[in-house]
C-alpha cells in the first residue's frame, strides 16, 4: 500500500440531536479504490462530504496528504481543494448552464489554457464520460438521470483531481452503463495515479472496482476489508444481513 | 507534521520544453494547471523535412489534460515540419494515457446562435404566449376559487392563515411606516402653498384626498408587490424546477389549488386590512405634520374629515381597489412562478418579471380607476 492520502481520526458527526458518526477512524491509501457501504442513512453521504472538506465534523481530525485540512492558510486550501474531485449524489450540475459549460467552468476559473486546447479538453472529459458530442449543448432539465451523472463525472474530472470522491455514481445507470463506468473508474485510476473513494449500492461495483470496503453501520466504520472478504467472513452481523439479503433476492423494503 | 507550517502544497514548475534541433524534451508539470496559454501558442520553430522527437523523460507530472496538450503539440509540429514526430522517454502508462486522449475524438459542438430578427420574433411570440397564458392561469384560478366558494369544506384554512400572516402581519410594520412618511411628505408640500394664500385649513381636504384614494392604496400595493408578490414567485418557481410541482400533480392534487388559492384568499381579507392601516398612519403623519408646522390640529381634521369625504367616500373609494390590486399582485406572481423553465436563473427572471409586471399592471388599474370615478361623480 502507498502512503496515506486521506486520514480520519475520531470523527464526530451531528446533526442537531441526532449523532451521525461517533469516533470514526479511516485511513484511505494512495492508489486504492475504496468503497463506502451500509444502509440508507447511515451516513456515508456525510462521511464522504467530511473528508472532501465539505462538511466540517464536531470532533476529530481530517488530515489530506498529510496536512491537517481542516486548519490550513487560505490559499493552501484553495491548492489542496483543486486536489479533489467531488461528484455529487444527485449531479449538483449548474442549472443555467449547458453541459459543455458546466464542464468547462471550472477550467475557465482555475487554468489559463488556449482556448481550442480548452474545449478538446472539455470534449474529452464529455466524451469520456460516455455522453455524445450533441449532448455537450443540452441544459441539465434536458438530460435523462444517467447522462446527467456522466456530466457531473465530466464535470468532476475536467481538473483531473487527484482524489476522486464519488456518491453513488452508478445508482439509476443500466447494468451494461454502470460496467462500463467502473471500467473507466479502474483505468483512470491505473492511469492517472487516482485515489477514489466512492459510496455505493452497487454490489456488481464492489466486486469489480473496489480494493477495499468499510462499512458503516452504528455511527461507526464496523468492517474494512476486500469485498470478498467481507462476503465470505462477515465480522458483523449488519455486514452479514447485508450481503445475504443482497444475495437472496429479498425485499429492501424492511419497516423500522 | 513539520513541512505543513509553510507551504503545504508548493505550485509546480509549469510545463514547457527546451529543443536542441532535433529533440524537443519536455520540462514541468505538464497539468492542467500548470499549462499556460503564452508558452504553449508558440511552438519552437522546426525545420521543415527533418524528423522531430518529443522526449518525455524529464516531464515532472502529467496528467490528462496535459497528455491532450502533447497530443494537439505533435499533431501541430507535424503539420508545421510535414516530418513525421515521434514521442520516446514516456513511461508505459502514460503511453496509455496518451494513446487513450488521442483516441477520443473531440469535436466541439457548434452552438446554434439564433439571428437578431429571430431573436425579436422569438421575444414578441413570448409576450403574447404570456398573456394568453396568463389569461388562461387566471381562468383557472377563478374555477377552483368557485370551487372553493361551492364547498366551503375545501377551503385549505390552515395555509390561507399562514399566509395571512406572512402576507399580513409581517408587512404592517414597512406599510404604516411608508404610509405615514407618504403623509409628512404631502402635508410638508402642501401646506407652503396653501399658507401662502391662508388656506391652511384645506390641508385636511388635501391629506385626506390623496391619502385615502390614492396614495394609501398604491403604497401598499406597491410594497405587496415588491414584498409578497415577489415571494410567491420564487417559492413557486423553485418548487416548480426541482419537480416538487409535478410530484403534487403525480399525487393528484391540484398545484394551483394548493399553492395559488390560499395566497389569493390571503390577500383579498389582507390587503384591504392593510390599506386601512396605511389611511391611518397615513393620515397620522398628516396631522403630525399640519399640526406642528402650519397649525391645523387633529380636532379640525376630526371636524371637516367626515363632512368632506364620508360622503361621497374617499374612504371606499381607496378601498374599493384593494381586491382588485390583491387579484393582480397573486395573480401574477403565482402565474410566473408556474411559468419557471430552466433552473436558478429561470427563478431570478421570473421574480424580476413579476415585481414589473404587478407594479405595471396596478398604476395601470388605478389609473383606470380614476377615470371611472370622476366619470361616476365619486
Ligand atoms: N444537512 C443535514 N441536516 C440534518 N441531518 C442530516 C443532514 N444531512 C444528513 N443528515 C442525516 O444524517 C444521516 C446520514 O445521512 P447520509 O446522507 O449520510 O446517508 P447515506 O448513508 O448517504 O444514505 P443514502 O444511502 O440514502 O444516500 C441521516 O440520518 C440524515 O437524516
Ligand atoms: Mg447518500
Amino acid at each position: 500500500m502507498g502512503e496515506p492520502v486521506i486520514e480520519l481520526k475520531g470523527i464526530r458527526n451531528r446533526f442537531g440531536a441526532s449523532v451521525v458518526h461517533e469516533h470514526v477512524d479511516l485511513t484511505v491509501y494512495r492508489g486504492e479504490i475504496l468503497g463506502i457501504i451500509g444502509a440508507s442513512g447511515s451516513g456515508k453521504t456525510v462521511l464522504l462530504r467530511t473528508m472532501a472538506l465539505l462538511q466540517r465534523p464536531v470532533a476529530g481530525q481530517v488530515r489530506l496528504f498529510g496536512c491537517d485540512a481542516l486548519h490550513l492558510p487560505p490559499e493552501d486550501e484553495r491548492r489542496l481543494r483543486l486536489r479533489l474531485g467531488f461528484m455529487f449524489q444527485n449531479g449538483a450540475l449548474f442549472s443555467g448552464l449547458t453541459v459543455f459549460e458546466n464542464v468547462r467552468f471550472p477550467l475557465a476559473e482555475h487554468a489559463r489554457l488556449p482556448a481550442d486546447l480548452c474545449r478538446e479538453i472539455v470534449m474529452l472529459k464529455i466524451r469520456l464520460a460516455g455522453l455524445a458530442a450533441e449532448d455537450a449543448g443540452k441544459y441539465p432539465r434536458q438530460l435523462s438521470g444517467g447522462m446527467v451523472k456522466r456530466a457531473a463525472l465530466a464535470r468532476t474530472l475536467v481538473l483531473d483531481p487527484v482524489v476522486l470522491f464519488l456518491d453513488e455514481p452508478t445508482a439509476g445507470l443500466d447494468p451494461v452503463t454502470a460496467g462500463a463506468f467502473d471500467a473507466l473508474v479502474v483505468e483512470l485510476k491505473s492511469l492517472l495515479d487516482l485515489t477514489v473513494v466512492m459510496v455505493t449500492h452497487d454490489l456488481d461495483t464492489l466486486w469489480r472496482a473496489t480494493d477495499r470496503v468499510a462499512f458503516l453501520a452504528d455511527r461507526r466504520v464496523v468492517a474494512l476489508a476486500p469485498v470478498g472478504e467481507l462476503a465470505r467472513r462477515p465480522p458483523h452481523p449488519a455486514v452479514a444481513a447485508y450481503f445475504a439479503g443482497r444475495r437472496g433476492g429479498e425485499g429492501a423494503w424492511k419497516p423500522r | 507534521m513539520v513541512g505543513c507550517e509553510r507551504s503545504a502544497f508548493p505550485a509546480p514548475e509549469p510545463a514547457g520544453w527546451r529543443f536542441d534541433g532535433s529533440r524537443l524534451r519536455l520540462t514541468g508539470a505538464w497539468t492542467v494547471l500548470c499549462l499556460e496559454k503564452g508558452r504553449l501558442e508558440q511552438p519552437p520553430p522546426v525545420p521543415p523535412g527533418r524528423p522531430l522527437v518529443i522526449d518525455g523523460s524529464a516531464l515532472t507530472a502529467l496528467d490528462s489534460a496535459g497528455a491532450r496538450a502533447i497530443v494537439a503539440l505533435r499533431a501541430r509540429l507535424q503539420r508545421q515540419g510535414s516530418a513525421p514526430v515521434r514521442l520516446e522517454g514516456f513511461t508505459p502508462s502514460r503511453r496509455r494515457l496518451l494513446a487513450l486522449v488521442e483516441g477520443v475524438p473531440s469535436v466541439a459542438p457548434r452552438e446554434p446562435r439564433p439571428q437578431w430578427l429571430e431573436s425579436l420574433g422569438l421575444a414578441a411570440f413570448d409576450v403574447v404566449a404570456d398573456g394568453l397564458a396568463y389569461l388562461a392561469f387566471v381562468g383557472r384560478l377563478a374555477l377552483q376559487g368557485l370551487g372553493w366558494l361551492r364547498h366551503p369544506r375545501r377551503i385549505r384554512w390552515r395555509a390561507t392563515l399562514a399566509e395571512m400572516q406572512r402576507a399580513g402581519v409581517n408587512a404592517l410594520f414597512i406599510v404604516g411606516l411608508l404610509s405615514f412618511l407618504m403623509g409628512v411628505v404631502i402635508a410638508y408640500q402642501g401646506g407652503d402653498p396653501l399658507s401662502r394664500y391662508g388656506a391652511n385649513i384645506y390641508l385636511v381636504d388635501l391629506v385626506g384626498l390623496t391619502m385615502l384614494r390614492e396614495i394609501a392604496p398604491l403604497v401598499t400595493a406597491i410594497i405587496m408587490a415588491g414584498r409578497t408578490g415577489s415571494a410567491y414567485t420564487a417559492e413557486i418557481g423553485a418548487m416548480k424546477i426541482t419537480e416538487e410541482v409535478d410530484a403534487l400533480r403525480s399525487l393528484a392534487i391540484r398545484p394551483v389549488e394548493i399553492l395559488a388559492l390560499p395566497k389569493l384568499a390571503a390577500m383579498l381579507v389582507v390587503m384591504p386590512l392593510l390599506i386601512v392601516f396605511a389611511d391611518f398612519t397615513g393620515l397620522l403623519g398628516g396631522v403630525l405634520v399640519s399640526d406642528l408646522l402650519f397649525g391645523v390640529g387633529l380636532r379640525s381634521y376630526l371636524e371637516r374629515l367626515p363632512q368632506t369625504f364620508l360622503m361621497p367616500s374617499s374612504f371606499w373609494v381607496g378601498l374599493v381597489k384593494a381586491p382588485v390590486f390583491a387579484f393582480i399582485i397573486t395573480s401574477i406572481g403565482c402565474h410566473q412562478g408556474f411559468r419557471v423553465r430552466g433552473g436558478a436563473t429561470g427563478v431570478g427572471y421570473a421574480t424580476t418579471r413579476s415585481v414589473v409586471q404587478s407594479i405595471f399592471l396596478v398604476i395601470v388599474v388605478d389609473a383606470l380607476f380614476s377615470i371611472l370615478f370622476n366619470r361616476l361623480d365619486l
